[in-house]
């Protein structure tokens, strides 16, 4: 919803300033950073231990080495071991040949060993909607797109029921759409609960944000024939969706006139539980199904806007 | 509560009964020029060394035992008027003064009595009327009430940009804004730049801070009282301005020579239109930033005993990027009124008044895929009151309130690809109520005592669904739904009702020196729910549910009042101290626009707020002005944030400095200046980052953990009078003036909030930059020119 707001007051402009400045912030001991969002795929499964740092420290993070990373199949109990071979805080599972981790409707348990402590999560893995297709939608140039241009759109359905939570992300060319204000999430088919938006085609700003729309003026199309485009569709649990929802909101800082809108800077909520209550851990463990779709943008797939 | 009520009443008959046969002497004040009724005009029985003021009606009565009495009325900036009186019956005399505010270059920092300061019963308000408001150098040029106001102690905003004030520390939504009588529910257009009171229609302005009366309740920290104009009753009268950013217009005269009268007033902004050249393309066809206005008044006198006013007011801002989509909100309100005297000691108003507040969001380009968004607060109210002014000791206040209000949150409808999914919130409809009952007492020359009780309720009815809520393990958690029922229409859900008793004494050490004090309980019923850093026209309000309790406040403020050099300059030092209990705040992440679930995200907790005001101000000669100074705190205690711990709220400034200057040059010119200090509010800053999918994550330690930098600000005008006086030598008929300001003269970057952000950079290490980012709303100085006139 506030996203909404947010690109009304960009697309009004503004009339205010930043500068950048210098603040002295308050300084704590590090611990553990937990990055471990796994796929139900064929893929090489990542966790990645960390340790957070001073927020303006720009070097690379400290990596937690030797640790024991072990992901457990509740239902049927099956271990799977991630290991560090070559000491980067980088922890691995590579599946078999033909092998894809997890199974749909499974939950499944992380625990961590490191530094004299134990950090425990749990995830359910849930089935991801297929992606019919992708469209890209002729427009006329207009007063931020300097020629006439084209954005995708990507046509999928909610699942039946409310509470079903989605991660889409995009790749153009081989290149991910990685920036925070990228993210693009759904809940249902719509932007957040409460307000439930359930079992439709996943909502327009939520179908064309696998577009790179341009942050500056004038520019160019964000996609021209020949562009290849990369599209996934991740069921992640609730928990994932808010974090994610609380990641945006927190990093997602618009500048100008848009501070209006903003809510106090506040922590984004871990699942990572440490088995002692003294300890702090940050970070997100989450087992997502996916669907994905990838095409080459041509004539077949070019439509016209839908006239008013 | 029944024993305080019996104690007062008793106290009341033993007034009443005491002494020999009284006469009463009553009226209407108002100007010559115009017949506007004058607020607060001193009216005084010399003999006596007593009297009374007018009341918010221009009303006064005065009774007193039979005799030859010399009856002086005073207001400033007119010159006083003598009457001599054979009291031997009850006596009606309407007086009309005449001002002395020929020359306009007279500055007259308030027209009141010359030593209200120290003599009224009143501590904790803050008053300005228009002259004043008119000559403080502008934003934009544009007078405003609401900003003139901030320059008084005790009176706060986060910042440009921000809708609303903070009094003594209460949030935007603990303020109850009455325009003759009927709530506003959002007082700014464009986003608090300005104010929704239009200048030309304003008769009087009062800021009740504290030691608020019994007639007023509903919010927690201030009352806001707004008069309109009654309108000219003897002549037609037209008052205008062309400024940079909007156009003023407004209308007046009698309908029937002095009984009836009218005054029409309209305020129409052009940004868009002047923007209209710099957009580039055609395609923005339909961008819109503007807002309008329209204010009305007309009022008849019946009889000698009765008169009837209606008023209306009709505001809309409108901020769109293109034809489709956009959000507008606007508030109407009319209000009905009629004072009737069932006789010389008894005056009566009865007020009917429906207020009518709504926003609305659209967006989506074509048919098949918008969002549409409407909210909704009616509100509809009866209100008696009665004044019954026993004797020179004793006057009397009661009466009954009660307030309709049907909320409609949200009025939704998204359509995906042409399919529909209407996800409307339940109407809620709540009704609020009360009766109190206060009296004002004059024990001494020396002491005089106000003191009352109001005694409030609040029912929250149905239809629609009741929601139950789960408490979380750990507070600060979005609280799961355990259970919905359903009400029945106008089923009661809850009710809740306080007490509140409100107290306030005088004690005037010498004439020219008093000491005052007061107590009050406040309660607030509905809630404005905003966790933005400033607040926004699309804040929602929220009645008390049975998840959501009533705020309450207590405050206690104590003063010393001083005048010196024979009231020209007036002095006073208040403090106060404030609890309040059920402040509502939010989980982090809570979805405050469309949720039905609502409830489940917010938290509640406990608030304090503490301050000392100073002020200083002179009030005639070439140089007059006003020093404003505050030191204050203002803190919250929730579970869920901040660990439990008290932190300052957002709008929490521990200096706040504001002078103010007039200098009358010379006939032709006057010049003026303002300069503001204020404390960097708090903002929550974070201590540590971690890398998460990419994203570079913020850790915080706490809420409100530091501060912005200070905010500076010095804004300067001049005014420029035509001459007044043809080249014959006769007056000239049209009166006016231009007025250039500069706000922000030496163009400080005055911070809003900092903002902590990761950039596209990344660092050698390969890993994204983060830095800290300070937002200036306004960045620059601001130049502006507004000619203004009157004939």
């Amino acid at each position: 919803m506030k996203k909404l707001l947010f690109l009304l007051v960009i697309a009004l402009g503004t009339s205010s300033c930043d500068d950048e400045v210098d603040i002295p912030l308050k300084d704590t001991t590090p611990f553990l950073n937990v990055d471990a969002w796994l796929t139900h795929t064929g893929e090489t499964q990542e966790i990645v231990l960390n340790y957070t740092r001073p927020y303006f420290d720009n070097g690379a993070p400290e990596p937690a080495l030797e640790a024991e990373v072990v992901v457990i199949d509740i239902e049927t109990e099956t271990p799977y071991f991630f290991t560090d071979e070559d000491d980067d805080g980088t922890y691995i599972w590579v599946p078999a040949d033909g092998e894809v981790f997890g199974q749909l409707g499974h939950s499944y348990g992380l625990q961590i060993s490191v530094d004299g402590n134990v950090y425990q999560s749990f995830s359910m893995l849930t089935a991801a909607p297929p992606i019919d297709s992708i469209t890209f939608e002729y427009n006329k140039k207009d007063a931020f797109i300097e020629e006439d241009y084209y954005y995708a759109e990507f046509w999928a359905r909610d699942f039946e029921g409310p509470g079903n939570t989605y991660w889409v992300k995009s790749f153009v060319n081989d290149s991910y759409l990685g920036k925070p204000e990228q993210i693009n999430i759904a809940y249902d088919a719509g932007f957040s609960a409460g307000g439930e938006v359930d079992s439709l085609i996943f909502i327009q700003p939520i179908r064309t944000a696998i577009t790179p729309f341009p942050t500056e003026t004038p520019a160019v199309s964000p996609f021209k024939r020949g562009d290849k485009l990369r599209v996934e569709l991740h069921a992640i649990p609730i928990e994932a969706w808010f974090f994610l929802y609380r990641v945006q909101d927190e990093t997602v800082r618009q500048p100008g006139f848009a501070q209006l809108f903003a809510n106090p800077l506040a922590n984004s909520p871990s699942n990572i539980v440490p088995t002692n209550d003294d300890v702090s851990v940050v970070g997100f463990f989450s087992v997502a199904d996916v669907s994905a779709l990838e095409v080459i943008m041509s004539d077949e797939n070019i439509v016209d806007r839908v006239p008013d | 509560m029944k024993k305080l009520i019996l104690t007062l009443l008793s106290g009341l008959f033993l007034f009443s009964a005491s002494g020999q046969e009284k006469f009463t002497i009553s009226g209407y004040v108002r100007d010559q020029s115009d017949g506007e009724t004058l607020i607060g005009a001193t009216v005084l029985i010399r003999e006596l060394s007593s009297g009374n003021i007018t009341n918010v009606y221009g009303f006064y009565s005065i009774t007193i035992p039979p005799g030859e009495y010399s009856v002086e009325y005073r207001y400033i900036g007119y010159q006083p008027i003598q009457k001599s009186v054979s009291l031997n019956q009850n006596v009606r005399l309407d007086v009309e003064l005449i001002s002395t505010e020929q020359k306009l270059q007279e500055v007259v920092v308030t027209a009141k009595p010359e030593d209200e300061n120290v003599s009224s019963m009143e501590m904790s308000t803050a008053e300005l009327d228009i002259t004043t408001i008119q000559k403080i150098p502008a934003f934009l040029g544009e007078v405003d009430v609401v900003k003139s106001l901030q320059l008084l102690p005790g009176v706060t905003t986060v910042g440009e940009g921000a809708s609303g004030f903070n009094v003594r520390g209460g949030s935007v939504g603990q303020n109850l804004i009455l325009l003759d009588e009927a709530p506003v529910y959002n007082s700014s257009h464009m986003f608090g730049f300005f104010s929704v009171f239009n200048p030309d229609a304003v008769k009087d302005v009062k800021l009740y801070k504290g030691g608020i009366p019994a007639e007023y309740g509903g919010r927690l920290s201030s009352i806001l009282d707004v008069r309109m104009k009654e309108g000219n009753i003897k002549n037609y009268e037209v008052n205008g301005g062309i400024g940079t950013i909007f156009s003023r217009f407004a209308v007046e005269g009698p309908i029937a020579r002095n009984k009836s009268s009218f005054i029409l007033a309209g305020r129409r902004s052009y940004i868009d239109v002047l923007a209209q050249p710099f957009l580039k393309n055609n395609d923005l066809d339909g961008v819109g930033l503007r807002f309008y206005d329209l204010t009305g008044k007309t009022n008849y006198y019946i009889s000698d005993k009765d008169r009837v006013y209606l008023s209306g007011y009709l505001g809309r801002d409108v901020f769109k990027f293109d034809a489709n989509q956009g959000f507008d909100w606007g508030n109407k309100t009319a209000s009905l009124r009629w004072n009737h005297l069932f006789n010389d000691r008894i005056f009566s108003n009865t007020t009917l008044f429906l207020s009518d507040y709504d926003y609305s969001f659209q967006v989506g380009e074509t048919k098949d895929d918008l969002f549409s968004w409407k909210s909704r607060i009616l509100t509809y109210n009866f209100k008696e009151q009665f004044s019954y002014f026993i004797n020179t000791s004793n006057e009397l206040s009661f009466g009954a309130e009660a307030i309709l209000y049907r909320f409609k949150p949200a009025e939704v409808l998204g359509v995906s690809d042409g399919e529909e999914s209407d996800i409307s919130l339940d109407e809620r409809k709540s009704v609020e109520t009360a009766i109190y009952l206060g009296n004002t007492q004059k024990i001494s020359d020396r002491l005089s005592l106000q003191y009352g009780v109001r005694l409030s309720g609040f029912q929250y009815l149905g239809e629609g669904s009741i929601y139950y809520y789960e408490d979380t393990e750990e507070k600060g958690e979005r609280r799961p739904v355990s259970d919905i029922g359903e009400a029945d229409n106008w089923e009661t859900i809850q009710f809740y009702s306080n007490l509140e008793p409100r107290f306030s004494f005088k004690y005037s050490v010498n004439p020219s020196t008093s000491i005052k004090g007061s107590y009050n309980r406040m309660s607030q019923y509905i809630h404005l729910v905003s966790n933005t850093t400033a607040s926004l026209p699309t804040d929602v309000w929220t009645p008390s549910t049975n998840n959501i309790k009533p705020q309450l406040a207590d405050q206690v403020a104590l003063g010393v009042f001083k005048n010196f050099l024979n009231n020209q300059l007036e002095t006073s030092i208040e403090v106060y101290y404030k609890e309040s209990q059920n402040q509502v705040d939010y989980i982090d992440g809570a979805e405050i626009l469309i949720n039905r679930f609502l409830e489940g995200d917010l938290l509640s907790g406990e608030g304090r707020a503490y301050g000392a005001e100073f002020f200083v101000k002179k009030n005639s000669g070439k140089i007059n002005g006003w020093i404003s100074y505050t030191l204050a705190r203002t803190e919250l205690k929730v579970e869920g944030i901040n660990e439990g711990n008290w932190y300052p709220t957002r709008f929490d400034q521990t200096h706040n400095l504001k002078v103010t200057a007039n200098y009358d040059w010379s006939e032709k010119w006057s010049l003026s200046a303002n300069f503001t200090f204020i404390t960097g509010t708090p903002n929550t800053l974070p201590s540590y980052r971690y890398e998460n999918q990419g994203y570079t994550i913020p850790g915080v330690l706490g809420r409100n953990n530091g501060r912005i930098p200070d905010y500076h600000r010095l804004d300067l005008s001049a005014t420029w009078y035509m001459r007044t006086i043809k080249s014959d030598g006769s007056p000239k008929k049209l009166r006016d003036h231009w007025v250039f300001t500069v706000y922000n003269v030496y163009a400080r970057r005055n911070p809003f909030s900092i903002y902590f952000a990761q950039t596209d950079d990344l660092s050698v290490a390969g890993q994204s930059v983060t830095q800290a980012n300070q937002v200036s709303i306004l960045g620059t100085f601001v130049p502006a020119v507004s000619y203004n006139f009157k004939f």
